[in-house]
């Protein structure tokens, strides 16, 4: 199993230097190979669905064609709901994900420090992490009502167990070596944490943040499917009570754009933390 | 090549958690040594017991909102109630059959279909990229369209379970089936293997902990999806309890049926941690 986590760690600096060497040569010729298929699988099942309603006719409450679908988020725009309950989704979410953030951090450190607290609150993490966050909807409508307020505790309580459990694996998997090094030479604590430690979890940081925008993200849209308490989730369900059907899967369409933007932002900002970490690795 | 990169980014880290897990061991962080085991769960047991301390002596001695810290008696006869008006055991066993049932539904699809997409280079180029952005987008999006098809009813919440579980273990098992060594498929071809001696010999075997690993992640997904479709549906099961007990303002029972859930995905994660483990042995 090391062996493979080696492997693992070694491969993204190589591949990418041997991909640059292959662009030079064709950027079409590895297009052609890596991602020409892909699309094209992506427009089939576009064009095979937009035959299949429109010659078949099917009901548009049951599938509405792709066209109609695309027709419904110009229309959402338009009238004008589209961008506010943009703004309302992610004034919460990013409200919850930089107080999961800043108290996830300051946790995890906390605990990371002490072999004890590890010990103590080892129990506490591990239920948390096994019993999905969604479970707790409930009873943050019942402690905080059904307002806003309740949505960024959700998204919160959602991205902050992932940071958590990240950052304290970093803390423990602190290169003995070096800490011992930093030792030798008469570091203090504060010393060995703020130069030794503290660089060693950036890459921890930086995965446990991409997990917690994911995470924090399937909170916030749970919670709004669930409540009525607006945002991009609510409209999705004034959208399927309604039983308009293109506009729920206009909305879902959208939800799932952001979420894999989201994924490719989080993504290119772990790969900036951990760079150093792979070239001192190799 | 995006691929792999994606690949080792996922193992690596993320998604794969406790992957890592065995490097713990062999590090040493702040200069002190690990606590031994018997000590940690001495400890972990006494934290536990401490935490049920203050939370008893919490409700006794203050007048805390019992909205917010019910009293540790009040859960349990909350509980006791249900049990005895015989409406839990039915919603629990509704729960757990409903989920076991749907994760051996979902790991027939992932299994085949990962070790296919895996496996047969043109699928796995045209259909790879997509499993994965499957994998990584939120499913739980699609509740609202599922209701619209299926409406209130446990197809809807299988629909919903199977659509968080499939995609994680199937995304799992296709990147076991790359890992499988070339040299020894080229090995079994030249000893005349055809392709399905392959695929039983050599592709099933390398793939088995990844397995494992599909099993974990998509249990885990899996309760994710089971919670989200009871909110939803709340028609059975113990997310029938759940919105019960709220919308009634039952917070005792509410912190009741948590505890239940807590169990069960504890239960859950424990036997497929155990399951991924075992498939795995053969390696070490």
């Amino acid at each position: 199993m090391s062996a493979d986590t080696d492997t693992t760690q070694i491969r993204p600096t190589d591949t990418s230097g041997r991909r640059k060497h292959a662009a030079s040569q064709s950027r079409w010729a590895e297009f052609r190979r890596n991602k020409l298929g892909s699309y094209a699988a992506l427009v089939a099942l576009l064009v095979t669905w937009q035959t299949w309603v429109t010659v078949g006719e099917v009901n548009p409450i049951v599938m509405p064609s792709p066209v109609a679908v695309a027709g419904e988020m110009v229309r959402m725009y338009e009238l004008g709901f589209l961008v506010p309950a943009f703004i309302q989704s992610f004034s919460a979410y990013f409200a919850g994900i930089a107080l999961a953030i800043s108290v996830g951090m300051a946790i995890s450190i906390g605990i990371g420090l002490s072999k004890l607290a590890q010990v103590i609150t080892q129990p506490y993490l591990w239920a948390l992490f096994a019993m999905p966050r969604v479970a707790l909807i409930p009873l943050l409508m019942l402690w905080f009502g059904l307002n806003r307020q309740m949505v960024v505790m959700t998204v919160f309580l959602s991205a902050v167990v992932p940071l958590v459990l990240q950052v304290i694996e970093g803390m423990r998997t602190a290169d003995g070596t070096l800490v011992r090094m930093s030792q030798v030479f008469c570091a203090g604590r504060i010393a060995t944490l703020w130069k030794v430690v503290l660089p060693g979890i950036v890459p921890f940081v930086a995965n446990g943040m991409r997990q917690s925008l994911s995470r924090g993200f399937i909170g916030l849209i749970v919670v709004e499917l669930l409540t009525g308490t607006g945002g991009l989730g609510t409209e999705a369900t004034r959208a399927a009570t309604n039983f308009n059907t293109a506009r729920t899967m206009a909305m879902i369409f959208i939800m799932l754009i952001v979420a894999v933007l989201l994924v490719i932002l989080s993504k290119a900002l772990e790969r900036s933390a951990s760079r150093w970490r792979e070239t001192v690795a190799v | 090549m995006t691929q792999l990169d994606s690949t080792s980014a996922a193992l690596e880290s993320g998604e794969a958690d406790e992957r890592s897990a065995p490097a713990i061991r062999r590090v040493v962080s702040t200069g002190r040594l690990e606590y031994p085991r018997a000590q940690r769960i001495a400890i972990g047991t006494l934290s536990v017991l401490g935490f049920f301390t203050v939370w008893w002596a919490a409700t006794t001695f203050t007048d805390v909102n019992p909205i917010f810290l019910p009293e540790l008696g009040s859960i349990r006869d909350a509980v006791a109630l249900s049990y005895t008006s015989g409406e839990l055991i039915p919603n629990l066993q509704s729960s757990v059959t409903l989920f076991v049932a749907c994760m051996a539904g979902s790991l027939a699809i992932a299994v085949p279909l990962g070790i296919l997409v895996g496996a047969i280079e043109p699928i796995n180029r045209t259909f790879g990229t997509w499993f994965w952005t499957i994998y990584t987008s939120p499913r739980i999006v699609f509740i609202p369209l599922i209701l619209i098809w299926f409406g209130y009813t446990t197809t809807a919440k299988v629909a919903i379970i199977v659509l968080s579980a499939v995609p994680p273990a199937t995304v799992m098992i296709m990147e076991g089936v790359k890992t499988v060594e070339g040299s020894m498929l080229r090995a079994a071809r030249s000893f005349g293997a055809s392709r399905f001696d392959q695929l039983r010999k050599i592709i099933l075997p390398g793939t088995l902990p990844y397995v494992g690993t599909g099993i974990r992640m998509g249990v885990a997904r899996g309760l994710v999806g089971l919670f989200g479709a009871e909110l939803f549906t709340s028609r059975d099961g113990l997310g029938f309890l759940l919105v019960d007990a709220q919308t009634r303002y039952n917070v005792p029972m509410v912190f009741g049926v948590l505890t239940m859930y807590l169990i069960m995905c504890m239960v859950m994660v424990s036997a497929s941690a155990a399951a991924e483990k075992r498939l795995s042995r053969w390696r070490d």
